[in-house]
């Protein structure tokens, strides 16, 4: 037991490094909103790794402290809102038998499409949604290489996505 | 990566390729607003896309303006000639409605419905 919580611990550890670094050296894609996403890495590993509660564990402790770090309350409600509805996602496809690339693609635009309806929701405005088939496509493809990523880890541990 | 992985993705990428196609299609029209100014000072704006009408009393005459279809037609006025009933529909773009005795002008334009106080004051 002790030694999951603490192997939860260094997870979360590494999911806000991830996301520091990223705030750090911003890989621009030219659209705004659009990043890779390198935090997901951890999440979708963890899937592989770890029991689901766990998972969910550290992705929200994650995205609570790295908010109170260097976020705001408004930042902290979208990256809730699409890192929860993501990990759902996540953890119904891998259920459902789809392998890891797969599953973090739908991650990616989950996750956009949970922040999407989250800034809907804050300024009263269904015409936000004209953003979403971009945010679909960025999250996909970032998703993808979250994916290889991943699996490339996840070799190193020896297990296979 | 497996074949129903790839199904997937291919598929999340169609749903975002028709939503993008289908508002670049029908975007514009959801979009634009018709205004209506007397001497050049905006009375009222509303969205084209949602059929209405609207009674147009200003200090020099009464207009009635009908919103459907996503066009709008001027279908009364009170002016001996009543020029402006025969003028095109406005529907986006930068045709105008102009009825002159009334020093009136309807016209498309792309900003938002018209509001009693501002987005802070709200």
């Amino acid at each position: 037991m002790a030694k999951k919580v603490a192997f939860c611990g260094m997870l979360t550890a590494l999911a806000m490094i991830f996301s520091y670094v990223e705030a750090l050296i911003p890989v621009n894609f030219g659209i705004p909103g659009v990043k890779l996403g390198l935090a997901n890495l951890v999440v979708l590993a963890g899937l592989w790794i770890l029991r689901p509660h766990e998972v969910l564990m550290v992705s929200v402790s994650r995205i609570i402290l790295i908010s109170l770090l260097f976020g705001n309350g408004v930042s902290l409600l979208y990256s809730l809102a699409g890192g929860i509805l993501s990990f759902f996602v996540m953890l119904g496809l891998k259920k459902a038998g789809f392998s890891g690339i797969g599953v973090s693609a739908a991650g990616g635009a989950a996750h956009n499409i949970g922040q999407l309806a989250t800034a809907a929701l804050i300024v009263q405005t269904a015409g936000i949604f004209w953003y979403l088939p971009v945010l679909l496509l960025s999250g996909v493809l970032t998703g993808v290489l979250i994916g290889i990523l991943t699996g490339r880890v996840l070799a190193a541990f020896g297990k296979s996505a | 990566m497996k074949k129903k992985d790839l199904i997937l993705i291919v598929s999340i990428l169609a749903v975002a390729a028709v939503l993008g196609i289908g508002f670049l299609l029908f975007g514009r029209s959801g979009q634009t607003y018709v205004t209506a100014s007397v001497d050049g000072k905006e009375i009222g704006r509303w969205p084209l896309a949602k059929d209405r009408e609207i009674d147009l009393d200003t200090d020099y005459g009464h207009n009635h303006l009908s919103i459907s279809g996503g066009e709008a037609k001027m279908t009364e006025a009170d002016c001996p000639d009543g020029l402006c009933k025969y003028q095109d529909a406005v529907k986006g773009g930068d045709n105008l409605i102009i009825c002159l005795p009334h020093h009136l002008v309807i016209e498309a334009s792309g900003g938002a419905e018209q509001a009693d106080t501002d987005t802070v004051a709200k």
